[in-house]
């Protein structure tokens, strides 16, 4: 690729404008009606000239100012590389040039929407190896797919100073190596993966369709064909509605996870996955700050393990999944870890440690602040103020205290933690677990937390912090003795960047 | 590890900011009180009799706990700093992992002469308060010059020159 200042694909002008001119479209037909009979009724003269000229003409123009702007951004925008610089001009109604180091590059992605893919354009999103920017994607430019391979190879072999192989080598090396999982890993991973807040709302939306439906006197036949009871209907309606939204969501997980691929070429991890939206993703594996082994409740039923990867760059959006591996067995997670990623296979989880016996007492402490503010404080003052409540109370708050209690025991339970030489593991959750393998490098701080009951038990909790987006930047870890705080501290200490 | 304990003007910059938030709290409350007309019921009058004094001891005592407790140290090594009242907090830092250090004064640490070191990693920020301001540019100075050592040092591949 040579290096010559170079535009985007010029179908970012119709990616940005589109969306707003369907908007605008979608608005205009839904005042259709209002406007058309108008236009029609041959009564055109009765309606001032302001009205007749203006609003059409803004209608039309409207669009094509929004097209004309996008037209000139991409004509005005350049891009270009100027040693180990990746720099982004644009010279429209404000100037700006942004550069940025080739050498602090975390990851280059690419990724494809329906659009993209019709048009055989590609997006490549690039990430920066710094915290203040770890929240979105630090560079986003279409190019046709060609070009946008050349320029990855490029970029990829600048990173690397060219100091170990052919980028072109690179590439072919990484496809060879592809191995795709087949449609009934997927189906497993999107049913098993389901989250417990997910599961909580369909059991309660599943709760309240039962109920809505047994509020009906007539079968549904009779309700279907005869037109018996039209609110009835809308009662099918609202469950088919939520019917129809939870199977989409399984669909499009279903559909996230097509063609997922994983493989390691030397140093750096090759992630695919996507159909309507095909994500690429390039991850050095210096890059990777902690890796998390996730256990959904349905596959800690199943005795299912999922991995997910901890880094810049990836996992920032709803859309971006930092996913490793799909839902599997024990052995095959293990396998597979020590096959793409041996330097955080080097602790198994069995080595995990339970929480100190005596951090039930916290837990205990825990449950009967929440009892008071969940059950007991609600269950006397709701009547005070709703009489005809009452009868039902002591069963909800009764179903409350049960939940709080089962929910602080599977706390309890999953509570752990291992001081290895190299990297901490740290188990958390309650319905569903995770557990969190950090190497020590990568802790940048650590914040230690003590209440006065803790501090009677010689017990401390805290979060160590990592590079990562905000959501994943704090890694709690459960009560600890004094002993073993003192330990992850001197580990974390003597551990070198 | 010797910490480092807080001056008295410290002590007068707590209470003056957590009576300033008290206040705030308890305006919010009355306000909200009086534009529902939640007064004339007993039970609500009862519990906001109760939060308010209970906002007001909080003015009054934990300045004194918070001062007590705040301390902070800087070796070779690393940051420590402890805070808080009943929940207390540890904040560990590297020195090895520090990006960027800077000092900042807000309205009422301006009032007594008191400014706070924010040091921070890629991993967020930790923030040494109540310390005057020739101690805080000693701090801000010692940490950058730390950073700038380390940094010399990695380029060296860990030997000094």
């Amino acid at each position: 690729m040579n290096r010559k200042p170079f535009h985007c694909h010029p179908s970012i002008i119709l990616e940005k404008a589109g969306g707003f001119v369907i908007a605008w479209l979608l608005i205009l037909l839904s005042q259709a009606d209002e406007f058309l009979p108008v236009l029609f009724s041959g009564k055109l003269n009765e309606i001032t000239l302001e009205t007749v000229l203006v609003l059409p003409v803004f209608l039309l123009l409207l669009p094509g100012l929004i097209a004309g702007y996008q037209f000139l951004v991409w004509k005005k925008t350049w891009i270009s590389l100027d040693e180990n610089t990746f720099i982004i001009e644009r010279n429209t109604f404000t100037r700006k040039k942004k550069a940025y180091s080739i050498s602090h590059i975390a990851n280059i992605n690419t990724e494809q929407n329906l659009f993209e893919l019709l048009l055989h354009t590609c997006r490549i999103k690039i990430d920066l190896d710094n915290a203040a920017d770890a929240e979105s994607t630090d560079i986003s430019i279409v190019l046709s797919c060609k070009k946008a391979r050349e320029l990855k190879t490029l970029l990829l072999s600048l990173r690397q100073n060219s100091h170990m192989r052919n980028p072109a080598e690179h590439l072919t090396e990484t496809d060879n190596l592809q191995t795709y999982v087949s449609m009934r890993e997927i189906l497993v991973h999107c049913v098993c993966s389901l989250s417990g807040g997910f599961l909580f709302v369909s059991v309660l939306m599943l709760t309240c369709g039962i109920i809505l439906l047994s509020g009906g006197t007539i079968s549904l036949e009779e309700m279907l064909w005869e037109h018996k009871n039209a609110d009835f209907s809308m009662k099918i309606l609202a469950v088919s509605i939520l019917i129809i939204s939870y199977s989409y969501q399984i669909i499009r997980r279903l559909l996230t996870f097509y063609h997922f691929s994983v493989s390691r070429v030397e140093d750096e991890l090759s992630i695919r996955y996507g159909f309507f939206r095909k994500q690429d993703y390039m991850i050095p594996v210096k890059n990777i700050h902690a890796l998390r082994i996730v256990q959904a409740p349905i596959a800690r039923l199943l005795h299912l393990y999922e991995a997910q990867l901890v880094c810049i760059g990836v996992g920032n959006g709803e859309e971006e999944l930092a996913q490793l591996t799909l839902c599997c067995k024990k052995t095959a997670l293990n396998k597979q870890l020590s096959e793409i990623l041996p330097e955080f296979s080097t602790i198994s989880t069995d080595a995990l440690r339970r929480s100190p016996r005596k951090s039930w007492k916290m837990h205990s402490a825990a449950f009967l602040c929440q009892l008071c503010g969940f059950c007991l404080i609600p269950a006397g003052i709701i009547p005070y103020f709703f009489q005809d409540t009452a009868h039902f109370i002591p069963a909800l708050c009764g179903g409350a205290a049960l939940f709080l209690l089962l929910y602080r025991l599977l706390k309890f339970l999953c509570q752990g933690y291992c001081l290895g030489n190299s990297m901490v593991l740290f188990s958390n959750g309650s319905f569903s677990k995770t557990i969190t393998y950090i190497p020590y490098r990568n802790i940048q701080r650590l914040c230690l937390k003590q209440n006065p009951l803790s501090s009677l038990l010689r017990l401390q909790r805290g979060s160590v912090y990592i590079l990562a987006s905000m959501l994943s930047r704090e890694i709690s870890f459960p009560y600890l003795k004094t002993e073993d705080v003192q330990k992850l501290t001197k580990n974390m200490m003597q551990s070198k960047i | 590890m010797v910490f480092e304990k807080l001056n008295k003007n410290a002590l007068k910059c707590m209470y003056t900011a957590t009576g300033a938030g008290v206040l705030i709290s308890m305006a919010i409350l009355t306000g909200l009180m009086w534009y529902f007309a939640l007064f004339s019921n007993a039970l609500l009058a009862g519990v906001y009799l109760f939060a308010m004094l209970l906002l007001a001891a909080n003015a009054v005592i934990s300045p004194p706990f918070r001062y007590k407790r705040y301390r902070y140290a800087i070796n070779d090594t690393c940051i420590d700093l402890r805070e808080g009242y009943l929940w207390t907090e540890e904040h560990i830092v590297p020195l090895n992992r520090l990006h960027q250090i800077s000092m900042n004064q807000g309205p009422i640490d301006r009032m007594y002469g008191l400014t706070k070191v924010v040091v921070t990693t890629a991993g967020g920020e930790v923030t040494i308060r109540f310390l005057e301001y020739q101690r805080a540019q000693k701090i801000a100075d010692a940490l950058t010059a730390k950073i700038n050592d380390l940094a010399l040092l990695s380029q060296n591949g860990g030997h000094h020159e």
